[in-house]
């Protein structure tokens, strides 16, 4: 074989090699930047002696300037970049740049290829994990304060617990607890978490104009942004300034149908406090204000407020809880209809086309044709969808329409109010009685309306954690998919016709000993390459289980299994594809750990599937003492399960062996038995 | 030995490198493609001695086509042939009629034959005792 063409084959082999050795590390979730440093390290190891770097472009830059940028930046007039695409936007150029004149090698442009892709996958990976933090946090944050108030702790103690979290999950540090007079039009500073840098004392005031954050607030009454505070006026803007902060976000807190105060958020002077922010901060006021009313029942009217007050507590722990939708818009309506005195507590969802749905009811929910709302409710609630605001509708008479939709069934009095989600109207909370209900039944509905409004955002928190989880999941497994994909068809294939075409080489002519001996050594190389991606690639992902199911998949795992196994798993059909990749890899884990740690005479392996789900236990007779973490992988198991909305235990007392056990529901979004939110 | 031999292969690299590999060890390849459809055509049309078929042939399932093969009445023996090793598809492979698996990076002409030949004898059955 000619000279050049051994050249040619060592330098393929060593590409391969680099390329794997990087694509172990994406598959192992190393750390982004060490990634990177490998990616520059092998590529730039390959292409010597011109060198490769990583370049992140930001919005407005392109490709070519970015290249031709960096060429200059290197003294050089040769430089060749390929882009790294996640998402399918450009997030930056793996960019080679040579220190000679005259082209990079051949092939160049494909080498880099290869590690730009790698390289975005390991991308994608760490965004994922970072947005799915952050909801993780969120979720925790919300149902730390909500305990706080279910506990009736003191407002004082609420809002610290406030200000603790928002700092937390917002990244700010400076965190303002506002008192708003509309009479007087005064603001008064309450707490501030930030000591002698803020721009007002505890105690503090001053007028409504002077407070640049308050004066959307208080005018909208739905949460604000203020971006730019140096060129607005008076004495406290100016020192907001001066103490060096920079952005803020406020949101009002909403007592009795009035903004009674609000809570606001400051950045120092040169950060970006991300979109979203004031909405956020929204979810905790709305707490807040359920601790204020709670507190003012408690001072204001004892005995018919505590009875509120009691009622609020009850619900409030249910959301602390973390019940389900359905128990707390029942368990709401049921309060609300016990603490008012009154017979007929309905709550519902408002949609944006004008249609109403009744999730809870004092009358119970019935058959589903009876999931309606009653005429004189539905007129109620169109009332608050076009305002708004709380309604009331006692004088039918002046309504002749209304009174010709509701009929002889209506009841003499209606009053609603609004459910106030995310700044938009979500629901309503109606009420309805024969005789005329009390004048300040609207303001003590708003209380109830409150603790519902902070459900919903854990519900839809949480739903976005378990979305957030299984798109983890599945993006993780689409990247071991590609790449092991990316191996067979390119690596592997490559590495096959070359061994083929040695062979056909030596075949064909008579060679000198020395050569022979040489390409002997290169076809061992050769093969034993290809075995240990054969290895490797056999553990990234399971090509049997998209074919042909679990059936065969389970069978091939029980023949290679070291320990004997005793399979049942007959009559499986083909399920969803995430649900039947759960169940491959927690077995396949299971028989690995057991391989490695059991010292087992078997492992019984049984798969059940029927129309609820399908459960999987695996059981060795070994020495146990397994745990989650430890290198055990199982781990990895868990979010895998209760991404999918399924649980996960694992049993393994010292001495008397290992027992997983989960199960998995088998519709392919774990939400869908929830309540229509 | 003359051999004809068709190659059906999603991999150009393979169809190349295995079709001059065989062609210098003395196999005729009378035919090579990537395509199921074409696989059957070409077996009809050249009636060849063997069929080499990759068990992942791209969007087209090798296996299948093996047993297409049969059920078409083509007197080409079947070998399997993958870059994963066989302890990787055993399950897969079973009740595709194929005579045997090779993988790939064993392919040879010997091996082909020893296949080709195992296949002939066991559907001669056990036959006569030979003597001596």
């Amino acid at each position: 074989m000619p000279v050049e063409s051994t050249g040619n084959l060592y330098q393929l082999l060593r590409e391969e090699a680099a390329l794997r050795r990087v694509a172990m590390l994406v598959a192992r979730e190393v750390p982004q930047r060490a990634v990177f440093d490998a990616v520059v390290a092998e590529a730039s190891d390959l292409i010597a002696p011109a060198r490769v770097q990583i370049a992140r472009i930001d919005d407005g830059a392109n490709l070519d300037e970015t290249i031709a940028r960096m060429a200059r930046e290197a003294g050089t007039d040769c430089a060749v970049g390929v882009p790294i695409v996640v998402g399918g936007t450009t997030w930056g150029a793996l960019v080679a740049v040579s220190p000679e004149p005259g082209p990079l090698a051949a092939g160049s442009t494909t080498r880099l290829g290869d590690f730009s892709q790698l390289a975005a996958s390991a991308i994608a990976s760490v965004q994922a994990r970072e947005e799915l933090r952050a909801l993780a946090d969120q979720q925790g944050a919300l149902r730390r304060v909500a305990t706080l108030v279910a506990q009736s702790a003191e407002p004082r103690a609420v809002f610290t617990a406030v200000a603790v979290e928002a700092a937390r999950i917002l990244g700010v540090g400076a965190v303002s607890l506002i008192r708003y007079d509309a009479e007087s039009g005064i603001l008064t500073k309450i707490f501030g978490t930030h000591g002698k840098r803020a721009a007002v004392p505890d105690g503090g005031q001053w007028p409504l104009e002077d407070g640049p954050e308050a004066v959307p607030v208080v005018a909208t009454g739905r949460p604000a942004r203020i971006d730019d505070w140096t060129s607005l006026p008076g004495p406290v803007a100016a020192r907001h300034v001066e103490q060096g902060f920079g952005q803020a976000v406020a949101a009002p807190i909403i007592v009795d149908g009035a903004i009674w105060g609000l809570i606001s958020a400051f950045g120092e002077a040169n950060e970006i406090l991300p979109p979203g922010c004031e909405m956020r901060l929204a979810d905790f006021t709305h707490l807040m204000a359920s601790a204020i009313s709670n507190a003012q029942a408690r001072d204001e009217l004892r005995g018919l407020a505590e009875q509120q007050g009691a009622a609020l507590r009850r619900v409030a722990t249910l959301v602390a809880q973390q019940a389900a939708p359905s128990t707390i818009f029942n368990a709401v309506a049921g309060e609300a209809s016990r603490a008012l005195g009154v017979s007929r507590v309905d709550v519902g969802r408002c949609h944006e086309d004008g249609s109403m749905a009744l999730l809870g009811s004092t009358a119970g929910l019935g058959r589903p044709d009876q999931h309606a709302f009653t005429p004189s409710g539905k007129c109620v609630a169109t009332k608050v969808m076009q305002t708004g605001r709380a309604a009331r509708i006692d004088n039918w008479a002046a309504r002749p329409a209304d009174v010709q939709a509701v009929g002889e069934q209506g009841f003499g009095s209606a009053v609603g109010a609004p459910i106030m989600v995310d700044g938009a109207l979500w629901g309503v909370i109606v009420v309805l009685a024969d005789e005329t209900l009390h004048d300040d039944t609207e303001t003590r509905l708003t209380d109830f309306t409150h603790l519902v409004a902070s459900s919903i955002s854990n519900v839809h928190a949480r739903d976005n954690l378990i979305a957030s989880r299984a798109r983890i999941v599945t993006a993780s497994d689409e990247t071991r998919r590609r790449i092991e994909r990316n191996l067979h068809d390119g690596v592997q294939q490559r590495i096959v016709a070359l061994a083929l075409n040695l062979r056909a080489v030596r075949v064909m002519s008579p060679l000198p000993d020395e050569v022979q001996a040489g390409l002997d050594d290169v076809a061992r190389d050769l093969e034993s390459v290809l075995e240990e991606i054969r290895v490797f690639s056999q553990g990234l992902h399971p090509v049997l289980l998209a074919r042909s199911g679990l059936g065969p998949s389970l069978r091939a795992l029980a023949r290679r299994s070291p320990i004997p196994v005793r399979l049942n798993a007959a009559g499986i059909p083909r399920l969803s594809e995430p649900v039947e990749t759960a169940v491959y890899y927690v077995i396949s884990e299971a028989l690995a750990n057991a391989a490695k740690h059991s010292q087992a005479s078997e492992v019984s392996v049984t798969v059940v599937c029927d129309t609820a789900g399908v459960r999987v236990t695996t059981a060795d007779d070994g020495v146990g003492g397994a745990a989650l973490g430890q290198g055990s992988g199982l781990i990895g198991l868990v979010d895998r399960v209760e991404a999918l909305g399924g649980w996960f235990t694992l049993e393994s007392p010292s001495g008397h062996g290992t027992t997983i056990s989960i199960e998995l529901p088998l519709g392919s979004s774990p939400t869908d038995e929830r309540a229509p939110v | 030995m003359n051999l004809s031999c068709l190659i059906v292969d999603d991999s150009e690299e393979f169809l190349a490198s295995a079709a001059r590999l065989l062609s210098v060890q003395g196999v005729t390849v009378v035919g090579r493609t990537s395509s199921g459809d074409e696989a059957l055509r070409l077996a009809e049309a050249l009636s060849p001695d063997v069929a080499l078929v990759d068990v992942e042939l791209g969007d087209e399932d090798g296996i299948d086509l093996a047993r297409r093969l049969a059920s078409a009445g083509s007197s080409a023996t079947v070998i399997l042939i993958s870059v994963r090793d066989r302890n990787e598809l055993s399950e897969l492979m079973a009740g595709s009629g194929a005579a045997g698996f090779l993988r790939k990076d064993a392919l040879d002409a010997q091996a082909v034959m020893d296949l080709i030949l195992a296949r002939k004898q066991a559907d001669l059955g056990p036959g006569p005792p030979h003597a001596g």
